[in-house]
C-alpha cells in the first residue's frame, strides 16, 4: 500500500512538472507571443493571420477561455493577465479602468495616428476616459431595421426606405403581423427586438441628465417612449410579449434568439446590427433589406462596438500597442467590412466601393444605411456617479415589471428613476471627491435633462 | 510493543508527506480563503484602484440588515425551501415503494437516481423547455386538460330547448366558461410563477436523489422481526409505517432534514443562472446568487463576503435549531 501511495505521489509530481513545462512560452519560433482575450469566432483566425503577416516579430494568440471580466481583473492584478483585452461594452471599459488595469496609450496613439479622429463620431467616448486614451474600437456600427422581403411581399407592403416615424413604423409592423390559421398564436410578428433606451433617445429623453447627477427616466419623454414600446406588444400586438418570444424561439427548432427567428421567416422586421449578415449569408433563400430605425422626435440609434485595450501590467505594452495599429490598418478594416463583422473602425475604409458593393454579395445593396446611421449613433449612457451595473440592474428590473404588466410604464419609469437616484446618492457617499463634484454640479442650478 | 511504537514514529515523515498535498490544498483553497473572506467582510474591498482598501468595522453588516434586496432575496430563498419537506416526503414514499420486491427494481432505482448524476445545466435546460409557456409540454397538457374539462359542460342540443333544464344548462355553461377562461401560467417568465416553477423542479430532482438512497439504506436496516411482531399484534400497513418504519428511520430523516436545510439556504444559484438569470425582476435571485451579483457583477467583494458570512450564521443557527429540536422530535441519539 505504501508503495502504491508513493507511486501516486511521484506520478502527481511528474504531472505537475509536465504542466509547468508545457505552459505556453512567450517565445514562439523566434517571435514574441502576445495574448489576446477575446471570443473564438471564425473571423478571429483570419484576423490573426493578417496580424502575424503584418508584424513578423510577433505572434498573436487568443485566449477565449479566460475572456470573463472577473477572471481578467483577477489575473491581471495577480500579474498573469493577457497583453490585450477585448471589452464588449463601454461599461466593461470603465470597470477595467476603475480596476486600474488599463494602459494609458494616449502618447503612443497620437504618435501612430491611431486616434478617434480617424474613426466614427461616437468612437471617442468608447476609448477615452477622463481625457486619456485607453484603447481603440474594433468593429463599430449602428443598430438598424432588417426586414424580410418575402413577408413584405406576402402582406403587400412596400419595402421601407428608412424615412419614417414611429407612427408609420407601427402601421407597417401591424400589417406584417399575421395570425396563424386556426390558432390563438401569430404566424409572424411585425417587429421584434426594439430597445427601450433607443426609443427614449428617439423621443428626446435620456437615462441621465447631461452632467450625470440625476437619472431622468421619469421624464415625460422616457415615459412616453416606454408607453410606445409597451403598446407595440400589448395594444397593437405587433411585437411578441416575453412569453411569445420564448415560445417562438422554441418553435424555431434549430436555435434560439431573434437572429434565427428572423431567418425562419417568423419576423417581418428586427432591430439588429450588420453582424447579423454573418448568419444570414448562409441562407441563400433569405431575402432581406435594411433601413434606418424610425424617428420619434429625432433620429437615434446605439453605437455598438468592441474595444481593444492593453493591460498596464503586461511587460510588453509597447509590443501589444501594435495590435491597436493593426486595428487601424487597411487590411484589417477590409476584413471586417468584407466579413460583415460590423464595420471598419477607420471611417475612410467604409467610404469605398468595396464596402458599398461587396462582389461576393451583390444582393447586399443596403450598406449605405450602416454608415449614414453612424451620424446619429450614440454611446451607451454612463454616469460617473453610479456603478453602471447597479444602474443597469435597476433599469432591467423595472423593464421586466413593465413587460410582465405588473407596473404601468409611467409607474415603472418613475420608480426606476427614484431607485437609480438613490443608488447615485449611495455611490457618491463612498467617494469624497465625487461628493464634492456632485455638490458643485447640483448646487444652484437644477441639472438639465440630456438630449 | 516498543518496536511497534518506534516503527510508527518512523512512519511520521512519510505520513506527513502523503498528507501534505491534501492538507496544502485544503489550506490554499479552503482555510485561507475562508479566513480571508472573514477579514474582507469588515472592509470596503471593491477591487478598484480608486477606492483604497479600508477597514469599515461592522458597517457592511449594518448596511446588510437595512438592505431591502437582502431581505427580498432571503425571502426568495426561504420560498424555494418550502419544497424541501415535500421532496423529503416524496423520497421516503419512493424509497418504500422501491424497497418492495418488484420486477425490474434495479432499473427503477437507476432511473430515479439518474437526475442526480445528470449534469445540472442539462436538467435546467430541459426544464426550461418543459416550462415554455406556449409550446412546452406542461402548458400543452394543461390546455388540453382545461379544454377537456370545459367540454364536459357542453349541454346536448335536446337539453337546450327544455325550459325546465334552464338552470342546469346555465350551471353547465358556467362550468364550461370557468375552464375555458383559465389561462396557463407563463412559468419562468412570470414574476408570480417563476419561483414556484423552480421549486417544483427542485422537488422533482430531490425525490429520486440521494435522499431516496439514504432512505433505502435506512429501510434495509429495519429489523424484519419488528414488522413480524407488529403483524402478529394485528397492525395494518399504516400502523406498521407509523410505529415501526418511521421511528426506525428517524436518524436518517434527521440527517436528511439537516442537510436539506443547509443545501436549501445555500442553493438556487445554478437554477436561476441557467433558467432565468435571476429574473423576471429579480424574483428568482437567492442569497447565493446575491453573493455572485455583489462580488462579480458589482465588484463589491467586501460586501459580498459579508453576505456569505451572514448566510453562514443563518445556516449555523438553523442547524443548531434542527439539532436541538430535531433530536427530541426524531428521538435521535447524537
Amino acid at each position: 500500500m505504501k508503495r502504491l501511495f508513493l507511486i501516486i505521489f511521484i506520478v502527481l509530481c511528474l504531472l505537475s512538472i509536465a504542466a509547468v513545462a508545457t505552459k505556453p512560452k512567450r517565445e514562439y519560433g523566434g517571435r514574441l507571443r502576445l495574448i489576446l482575450t477575446t471570443d473564438d469566432n471564425p473571423a478571429r483566425q483570419e484576423q490573426i493571420a493578417i496580424f502575424d503577416r503584418m508584424f513578423p516579430s510577433l505572434k498573436l494568440t487568443i485566449d477565449p477561455t479566460n475572456n470573463d471580466q472577473s477572471k481578467i481583473i483577477v489575473q491581471t492584478m495577480a500579474g498573469i493577465g493577457p497583453d490585450i483585452i477585448d471589452c464588449y461594452t463601454r461599461q466593461q471599459l470603465h470597470t477595467y479602468y476603475q480596476a486600474g488595469i488599463l494602459a494609458d496609450v494616449t502618447e503612443m496613439a497620437e504618435e501612430a495616428g491611431v486616434t478617434p479622429e480617424i474613426s466614427w463620431p461616437a468612437a471617442k467616448e468608447n476609448m477615452f476616459i477622463e481625457g486619456r486614451q485607453y484603447g481603440f474600437v474594433t468593429n463599430p456600427g449602428p443598430w438598424v431595421v432588417f426586414y424580410n422581403k418575402d413577408i413584405f411581399d406576402k402582406c403587400g407592403v412596400p419595402y421601407p426606405d428608412g424615412d419614417w416615424d414611429w407612427e408609420e413604423f407601427v402601421d407597417v409592423a401591424k400589417r406584417l403581423t399575421i395570425k396563424a390559421p386556426g390558432s390563438k398564436r401569430n404566424e409572424t410578428y411585425g417587429v421584434m427586438g426594439y430597445d427601450l433606451m433607443e426609443a427614449i433617445w428617439q423621443n428626446g429623453g435620456s437615462l441621465f441628465s447631461k452632467d450625470g447627477t440625476r437619472c431622468t427616466l421619469d421624464s415625460p419623454e422616457a415615459i412616453g417612449a416606454a408607453q410606445w414600446l409597451m403598446d407595440l406588444e400589448f395594444k397593437h400586438k405587433c411585437a411578441p410579449s416575453p412569453s411569445e418570444e420564448q415560445a417562438m424561439a422554441a418553435a424555431g427548432g434549430w436555435g434560439q434568439g431573434i437572429i434565427t427567428l428572423f431567418s425562419a421567416n417568423r419576423l417581418g422586421m428586427i432591430r439588429y446590427g450588420r453582424w447579423g449578415l454573418i448568419v444570414w449569408r448562409k441562407d441563400p433563400k433569405l431575402r432581406i433589406g435594411a433601413c434606418a430605425l424610425p424617428r420619434g422626435k429625432q433620429k437615434a440609434t446605439t453605437f455598438v462596438t468592441r474595444i481593444s485595450v492593453l493591460n498596464k501590467k503586461s511587460p510588453y505594452v509597447k509590443e501589444a500597442f501594435n495590435y491597436l495599429k493593426f486595428l487601424a490598418s487597411e487590411d484589417y478594416c477590409n476584413q471586417i467590412n468584407d466579413s460583415a463583422d460590423n464595420m471598419a473602425p477607420v471611417t475612410k475604409y467604409c467610404y469605398t466601393d468595396r464596402f458599398l458593393h461587396n462582389p461576393q454579395h451583390p444582393e447586399e445593396d443596403y450598406n449605405d444605411v450602416f454608415r449614414s446611421e453612424m451620424a446619429c449613433a450614440r454611446s451607451v449612457e454612463l454616469s460617473k456617479f453610479v456603478n453602471p451595473y447597479v444602474a443597469n440592474r435597476i433599469y432591467q428590473r423595472y423593464l421586466d415589471l413593465m413587460r410582465n404588466r405588473e407596473l404601468e410604464p409611467a409607474e415603472a419609469m418613475t420608480a426606476a428613476a427614484k431607485e437609480i437616484n438613490a443608488a447615485i446618492k449611495e455611490h457618491i457617499s463612498k467617494f469624497p471627491e465625487l461628493q464634492v463634484e456632485y455638490g458643485r454640479l447640483t448646487s444652484g442650478t437644477q441639472s438639465q435633462a440630456g438630449g | 510493543m516498543a518496536a511497534q511504537i518506534t516503527r510508527r514514529a518512523d512512519n511520521w515523515p512519510v505520513a506527513l508527506l502523503f498528507l501534505a498535498p491534501n492538507f496544502l490544498g485544503f489550506l490554499a483553497f479552503m482555510a485561507l480563503p475562508v479566513i480571508f473572506s472573514f477579514i474582507m467582510a469588515f472592509t470596503n474591498w471593491q477591487m478598484t484602484e480608486s477606492i483604497p482598501l479600508e477597514w469599515v468595522g461592522f458597517d457592511n453588516f449594518k448596511d446588510l440588515l437595512t438592505d431591502p434586496r437582502f431581505w427580498q432575496f432571503f425571502g426568495n430563498t426561504a420560498y424555494l425551501m418550502l419544497g424541501i419537506p415535500v421532496g423529503i416526503a416524496g423520497s421516503l414514499f419512493l424509497a418504500i415503494i422501491l424497497s418492495q420486491k418488484l420486477r425490474g427494481l434495479v432499473m427503477f432505482r437507476t432511473m430515479f437516481y439518474l437526475p442526480t448524476i445528470t449534469s445540472g445545466v442539462a436538467l435546467f435546460i430541459l426544464w426550461k423547455a418543459i416550462y415554455n409557456p406556449e409550446f412546452g409540454p406542461l402548458n400543452t397538457g394543461l390546455e388540453s386538460l382545461f379544454e377537456a374539462l370545459g367540454s364536459l359542460g357542453n349541454a346536448p342540443a335536446w337539453l337546450l330547448s327544455r325550459s325546465w333544464a334552464a338552470p342546469l344548462v346555465q350551471t353547465m355553461q358556467g362550468w364550461n366558461a370557468f375552464w375555458t377562461s383559465l389561462e396557463t401560467p407563463d412559468w419562468l417568465l412570470s414574476i408570480a410563477w417563476a419561483k414556484p416553477a423552480i421549486m417544483f423542479m427542485g422537488i422533482w430532482t430531490a425525490i429520486g436523489g440521494t435522499n431516496m438512497l439514504l432512505y433505502l439504506a435506512g429501510l434495509s436496516n429495519v429489523p424484519p422481526e419488528l414488522y413480524e411482531a407488529a403483524e402478529i399484534d394485528g397492525a395494518g400497513r399504516w400502523a406498521m409505517f407509523r410505529h415501526v418504519t418511521w421511528p426506525q428511520l428517524a436518524p436518517t430523516t434527521f440527517f436528511i432534514v439537516v442537510m436539506s436545510a443547509i443545501g436549501g439556504l445555500q442553493g438556487g444559484f445554478e437554477q436561476a443562472r441557467v433558467m432565468t438569470a435571476g429574473g423576471p425582476a429579480e424574483s428568482t435571485v437567492t442569497l447565493g446568487y446575491y453573493i455572485y451579483m455583489k462580488g462579480f457583477e458589482e465588484y463589491q467583494l467586501g460586501y459580498a463576503s459579508t453576505i456569505a458570512w451572514v448566510m453562514f450564521v443563518l445556516i449555523f443557527a438553523m442547524t443548531l435549531v434542527n439539532w436541538k429540536f430535531g433530536k427530541s422530535a426524531f428521538d435521535v441519539e447524537v
